[in-house]
């Protein structure tokens, strides 16, 4: 047996080395490239063997992260952040990324270098992605913007009065979303953490969401964002007549839309619909209006005026005319920052040089409906303040409509205007009312100065007086002039006869 | 002190100084901000369902806000018609800010203000107004009892309301009621009255309210017929029947939480007897009780410790948690809560209770409440030990008592009636008894393991392993393993050496208690051990050392045949006995038997290979203090071996001539002639030995020739033997041979010496038989036959014959070449031919001989 073992390596290399020694002797080129080519040959097929299966581990990893489950956990959204799933650009994108490089490492460290270019391959396709995905945003997000500008809408909440940049919204799971536009957490939409999609633009919808207000967290019934909105605040002393022409103001409104089948003005919110809902009642001649009260929080009546496909969301505030007694009361009303467009309303009645002159018949009968505000320079004075203090030198642009109130119960009366026009108004508010300080004073602070006569009543008809419809006239202008067409006098929406 | 007021209507003149609505009048001092919200607070709508023009059919509003600005402010607010302008809705609040804590006037609850004649309506001339005191609060505990009797509404819905409206202070949602403002405020002042004190005055309420989703109150009025569809999202609503109407309304939700026990309670108590209710709870209270869920804990506590009846599990729970909580409490209440609860739940208290109430017990600073306490945790901690159930890790016991008392009833459980704790649990008994550090009885543990181990053991079967725990217990505890030694101890001999063989033996094994010296002894014994003497020298002094305590089964003697039996074997051995004689001291109990059995290894004939133990037996006995203890027959050999030792020593001393002649061969012979067969077997050994070291061939002939004839079967034997062993020794073949060719062999016969006798002459029966006992050349060896030989050269030559015959040939024939070479080499050239015939003789011949012998034939 020990001979054979020993037998037998001897004759294997007798057999390979005795060729070899002939080649060799014979071409030692030959032996020597035949001895360079196997190891090449060799190495050639294990690097690609090593390629092939690096390459599929890679593959393997990647399928499990992007397709199998393998993929980190999202992290949960912190204290200040939208409670909504991440979009896949706005962070799993670059997780995934790194659990491929993580998982391939581990399964195949240190030759995952080799991986480079598929790294490299990935991480570029990521990042094509996160570009094309942010370019996608900031468009959206431009064109939002734009529009909204074009449109001139600008979002007040009507509870808290701050203006907004955008509404939040309320998912159906009572989770709250204050920063729904396009980002990281969805392009065209966004799923809450209850798998609920919301849209994120206004483009796509999302005034069809609850919405609320992303400060005071009122619900915004509105629909903030759709449309313009105006602000219209209306101040003065107390009894000046201010809800009564807010009623008015509205009805008239109301009545302008009847003829045309595609307007409408309706009262949005419980507040307007409490308020408005019986102006009808509120402005016939015999009623008395119940007094606004300042224990109450103030709070915008919405109106969506819609005429000619344009919408309006109109903004009134009555405040209680106590409220601009006290500075510490008129400093509570942020409104008064974000109108361009004001009321100052004032009583004739309540000015002794109006009352004075009338007639002992006269005064009997007015006393009754005489308000008790003497001075209707100190509501003016606090707010013209007010508003100087929070629109800085924008008041300047800002417009002023001195509304004298009681025009029924002042027709056929001594102190009686002459005229409706505004020189004729003017005058009379200035030399019969003694406004001229008032006037003067508005005049160099505002950028427009109107006087109106109103007379909040309806007639038999119910048909609420002609003079509400030029104020609101006035309030429309730089609006839609189908707005305006709603308060159009009769004769001139015939035409000039 | 007093009330602060304020006066706010729609006035020509006031505070504000302009017309419409503002304060008519105030009492100097009211900070800006409270005013300010008072204004808020106060707002008053008119129903729309009810005419405006109709003052006298608008609710009063009764008005009651904990926190504005900072003040507890309660308003009554009514309808007061047309404002001096003319319009109509006006009202007049009338509000009084409570004064300070200090003050007596602030314990009026708000509620108790309805229908006071102090609320006025009319505005005040002046700005001024004065501080009100002592404000007389009409709608008391009395009538409010009175109307809680009469108002149609179910105790349990009264319950569902005050847990409303507590949850309500606590953030939870607002309860509406809707009903009238007069009811509402009865609704408000019974929940007032059912409250303690300070949470019925952070109860915030309006009996009408005109926009109940604007106001911040936790209890709302509504007139009835008010849609409230749209705010049961935002409110709890109650609809009572109308008073005096006894009927079922929709239900209020339940109380969730056990709480709703105090608010059933309060109910039931009523409100003149609520307030008794809460003094009895104020006495355990922290001071940081608000809400009813916080006063639930403190109700079931008290109830503990003062109810006439038992609480249940539940209710005993939350009441375990809240003593053990109680830190605010007196030491003295402290203890005496926990004496009642000993006293009258002691046997009932949940294991888990007894820690918290020791904790208890130290913080109130009784000993002797503690001491019972961890005594009765630890009585129940061995109860479930004992009863196999699973209990907590023990820890150190404090307090002497419960030591005492655990250890006690560790003693009773292990002394109980069979059959007895299991092994296991009496283990589980002391780890529990080291870790609490109160001991174990070890009398308790002996008689433990007198009955219950010692009947599991010897009720196992035969060959039985015990069960790991009896092992275990056995093993950690001297006093188990004592008590079961000394129970078995008591078993018969037998059957407790198969009990020591096993394991009871292993355990056993390394005590030094004196109850277990037989057992040990048994065990020992069961087993080889590689000094057998030593072996029993050790367990006579064991049996020494436990004498004084008279241990079971213990045997009278330090020493005694059985031991010498179980451990040496049976007697005749004479080096077993030898190394225990020497081995034994005078002050050894020493059996009768033992010096018996001693004796006999000494009477007994030695096999050859105890020759020398036989002799050194002989040598120790010689002198030994035992000698005169040893029986007749063992004297005797002794006296015959001292007899004929020195002529032995003699013979071997002997030069070569004298060896060969008869003198010492006589001498040998009669010292030994009449001696004991014991003896004349040793010397005939020895004197076979001594002529086995002698190799001259002249000598050895002379000295065959002349001993006797049983010496000469000795030496046959012994060279027989050496010849025929590995590795034989040619030198002896060739010394033998020469012998018996020798010329040395005697050659006068003479008389015999009285050791050879004549002819005819048996020794079958005598002590002298057997020294003239001579293997004739053929006859079977070892045979008694007794011939005697008349001439010398004849008995020479048959000597000769025979160390030939019989002992070289046998062996010869069975030699190589090359060995019988080595002997022909050791022999003279004469001899040597010689011994080549005598060699072919003995081979006969060779195989080609025989052959040509056959043929030839």
């Amino acid at each position: 047996m020990r001979n054979e073992g020993c037998g037998l390596p001897s004759l294997l290399a007798l057999l390979v080395g005795l060729p070899v020694c002939v080649v060799a002797v014979l071409n030692w080129p030959i032996v020597v490239a035949a001895l360079l080519t196997v190891p090449l040959v060799a190495g050639i097929v294990a690097v690609c063997l090593g390629a092939l299966s690096l390459t599929w581990l890679y593959v393997r990893t990647v399928h499990a992260v992007l397709f199998a489950g393998a993929h980190p956990d999202e992290p949960a959204p912190g204290p200040g952040d939208d409670p909504a799933h991440c979009s896949y650009h706005g962070g799993p994108a670059w997780a995934d990324l790194c659990a491929v490089v993580g998982g391939t490492w581990r399964s195949s460290a240190p030759w995952t270098l080799l991986l480079a270019p598929h790294v490299a391959l990935y991480t570029a396709a990521v990042a094509l992605h996160q570009c094309a995905a942010w370019v996608c945003v900031g468009v959206l997000r431009a064109v939002d913007a734009a529009l909204l500008v074009l449109r001139r809408v600008r979002m007040v909440c009507p509870h808290c009065f701050r203006r907004l940049g955008y509404p939040a919204y309320a998912c159906e799971c009572g989770r709250r979303h204050t920063a729904i536009r396009p980002g990281r957490r969805g392009i065209l939409w966004r799923v809450c953490l209850c798998a609920s999609r919301m849209p994120t633009l206004l483009l796509f919808g999302t005034a069809d969401l609850h919405t609320v207000c992303p400060y005071c967290t009122h619900t915004l019934e509105h629909r903030p964002g759709e449309a313009p909105e105006l602000v219209l605040p209306l101040f003065g002393g107390a009894g000046a007549g201010k809800t009564r022409l807010v009623n008015g103001l509205y009805r008239a409104l109301e009545q302008g839309a009847e003829p045309f089948p595609d307007a409408y003005a309706d009262t949005v919110g419980h507040g307007a619909r409490q308020c408005l809902g019986e102006a009808r009642a509120v402005l016939r001649p015999s009623a008395r209006t119940l007094p606004t009260l300042p224990g109450h929080r103030v709070r915008g009546l919405t109106v969506r005026v819609g005429a000619g496909g344009s919408t309006l969301l109109l903004q009134l505030y009555d405040a209680a005319g106590e409220r601009f007694a006290r500075t510490s009361t008129v400093g509570e009303l942020g409104y008064l920052g974000q109108a361009a467009t004001f009321l100052l309303v004032v009583d004739p009645l309540g000015s002794d040089a109006v009352w004075s002159p009338l007639g002992p018949a006269e005064r009997e009968e007015l006393a009754p409906v005489r308000s008790r505000t003497r001075d209707p320079e100190l509501a003016y004075g606090q707010v013209l303040e007010e508003v100087e203090r929070r629109l800085g030198p924008a008041v300047r642009r800002a417009r002023l409509g001195v509304v004298v109130t009681r025009g029924d119960l002042l027709r056929g009366t001594s102190i009686a205007p002459d005229g409706t026009g505004q020189e004729a108004l003017s005058h009379w508010a200035e030399h019969t009312l003694g406004l001229g300080n008032l006037l003067r004073s508005a005049r160099a602070h505002f950028g427009r100065v109107r006087v109106f006569h109103t007379c909040a009543v309806t007639d038999p008809d119910g048909r609420v007086d002609p003079s509400l419809g030029r104020l609101l006239r006035w309030v429309l202008e730089g609006l839609p002039s189908a707005f305006g067409a709603l308060v159009e006098e009769p004769e001139l929406l015939d035409g000039p006869g | 002190m007093g009330f602060a007021q304020l006066y706010y209507t729609s006035c020509e003149r006031g505070l504000g100084g302009h017309a419409g609505y503002q304060f008519n009048a105030a009492t100097p001092g009211v900070d800006a901000r409270v005013l300010r919200e008072v204004e808020r607070f106060t707002a008053y709508e008119p129903p729309r369902s009810v005419p405006v023009e109709e003052v006298s059919a608008h609710p009063v509003s009764l008005s009651y806000a904990p926190d504005l600005a900072g003040a507890r402010v309660v308003s009554r607010v009514v309808s007061n018609g047309p404002d001096p302008s003319g319009r109509p809705g006006n009202y007049f609040a009338h509000s009084l800010v409570w004064p300070g804590a200090g003050d007596t006037d602030a314990a009026v609850l708000p509620a108790e203000l309805w229908g006071a004649g102090f609320w006025t309506q009319v505005p005040s001339p002046g700005p001024e107004l004065p501080l009100l005191r002592s404000p007389s609060a009409p709608l008391d505990r009395v009538r409010t009892g009175l109307w809680q009797g009469s108002c149609g509404v179910r105790a349990s819905e009264v319950a569902r309301l005050l847990g409303a409206v507590d949850a309500a202070v606590d953030g939870g949602n607002p309860v509406l009621v809707v009903a009238d403002s007069a009811s509402v405020a009865h609704w408000v002042a019974l929940v007032s009255h059912l409250l303690p004190p300070a949470r019925a005055r952070a109860v915030g309420f309006t009996t009408y309210c005109g926009r109940p989703g604007e106001t911040f109150a936790h209890v709302v009025g509504v007139p009835p017929g008010t849609d409230t569809e749209g705010l049961r999202a935002r409110f709890v609503v109650f609809r009572p029947p109308q008073h005096g109407w006894a009927g079922d309304g929709p239900r209020l939700p339940e109380i969730t939480g056990a709480h709703r026990g105090l608010a059933h309670a309060l109910v039931a108590a009523g409100p003149e007897q609520a307030p008794e209710l809460w003094r009895r709870l104020a006495r355990y209270g922290s001071g940081r009780e608000r809400s009813l869920a916080d006063w639930w804990p403190v109700l079931v506590a008290s109830s503990v410790v003062e109810g006439p009846g038992r609480v249940t599990p539940e209710q005993w729970e939350t009441a375990r948690r809240w003593w053990a909580g109680a830190s605010w409490l007196p030491r003295r209440t402290l203890a005496g809560a926990l004496s009642r609860f000993l006293d009258g739940y002691g046997p009932d208290l949940p294991s888990g209770a007894l820690e918290d109430l020791w904790t208890l017990a130290h913080r109130a600073g009784s000993a002797s409440l503690a001491e019972r306490l961890e005594s009765e945790a630890a009585l129940r901690s061995l109860r479930s030990v004992a009863a196999g159930e699973e209990v907590p890790e023990a820890v150190p016991l404090r307090s002497v008592r419960a030591r005492e008392a655990a250890r006690e009833r560790i003693g009773t459980l292990l002394e109980g009636r069979a059959p007895g704790l299991h092994p296991d649990r009496v283990l589980a008994l002391l780890a529990w008894a080291r870790a609490a550090r109160c001991g174990v009885p070890e009398r308790s543990l002996e008689r433990y393991g007198a009955s219950a181990v010692a009947g599991l053991i010897q009720g196992l079967p035969e060959g039985a392993v015990p069960d790991p725990s009896v092992a275990r217990l056995v093993r950690a505890r001297a006093g188990v393993r004592r008590g079961l030694a000394g129970a078995l101890s008591e078993l018969p001999r037998e059957r407790l050496a198969r009990i020591a063989a096993g394991p009871v033996g292993v355990w056993t094994a390394r005590d030094r208690d004196p109850a277990g010296v037989v057992l040990r002894e048994l065990y020992r014994v069961s087993s080889p051990h590689p000094d057998p003497a030593g072996l029993v020298r050790e367990l006579m002094d064991a049996r020494r050392r436990a004498r004084p305590y008279s241990p079971a089964g213990l045997p009278e003697h330090d020493l005694d045949t059985e031991l010498l039996g179980r451990v040496l074997g049976p007697a005749g051995a004479p080096g077993p006995a030898e190394q225990t004689l020497v081995r034994l001291w005078r002050s050894d109990l020493l059996a009768p038997g033992v010096a018996g059995w001693i004796g006999d290894a000494l009477t007994s004939v030695p096999w050859p290979e105890r020759l020398r133990a036989w002799h050194r037996l002989a040598a120790a006995l010689s002198g030994h203090w035992l000698r005169p203890s040893l029986p007749l027959e063992a004297v005797r050999v002794l006296e015959g071996w001292e007899g004929a030792r020195p002529a032995l020593r003699a013979l071997a001393r002997a030069p070569d001539g004298e060896f060969a002649q008869e003198g010492p061969w006589r001498v040998l012979r009669e010292c030994s002639e009449r001696a004991h067969p014991a003896v004349r077997e040793v010397v005939r050994r020895r004197a076979a030995e001594t002529l086995s070291a002698r190799r001259d061939p002249d000598t050895l002939a002379g000295a065959l020739g002349w001993c006797p004839a049983a010496v000469l079967d000795a030496y046959a034997d012994r060279v027989g033997r050496a010849l025929v062993g590995d590795g034989p020794d040619p030198a002896l073949a060739a010394s033998v041979f020469a012998a018996a060719r020798s010329h040395a062999w005697p050659r006068d016969t003479g008389p015999r010496g009285a050791g050879d006798p004549g002819a005819g002459q048996t020794g079958a029966g005598g002590p002298g038989a057997a020294w003239s006992t001579v293997s004739e050349p053929g006859h079977a060896a070892g045979g008694a036959a007794l011939v005697s030989r008349g001439s010398v050269p004849g008995a020479a030559a048959d000597r000769a014959a025979r160390l030939t015959d019989e002992v070289l040939s046998p062996v010869l024939s069975t030699w190589g070449r090359r060995r019988t070479n080595a002997v022909r080499r050791l022999l003279p050239a004469a001899l040597a031919a010689e011994f080549d015939v005598w060699l072919r003789g003995v081979r006969g011949p060779g195989p080609l001989r025989r052959w040509w012998e056959g043929w030839d034939r």
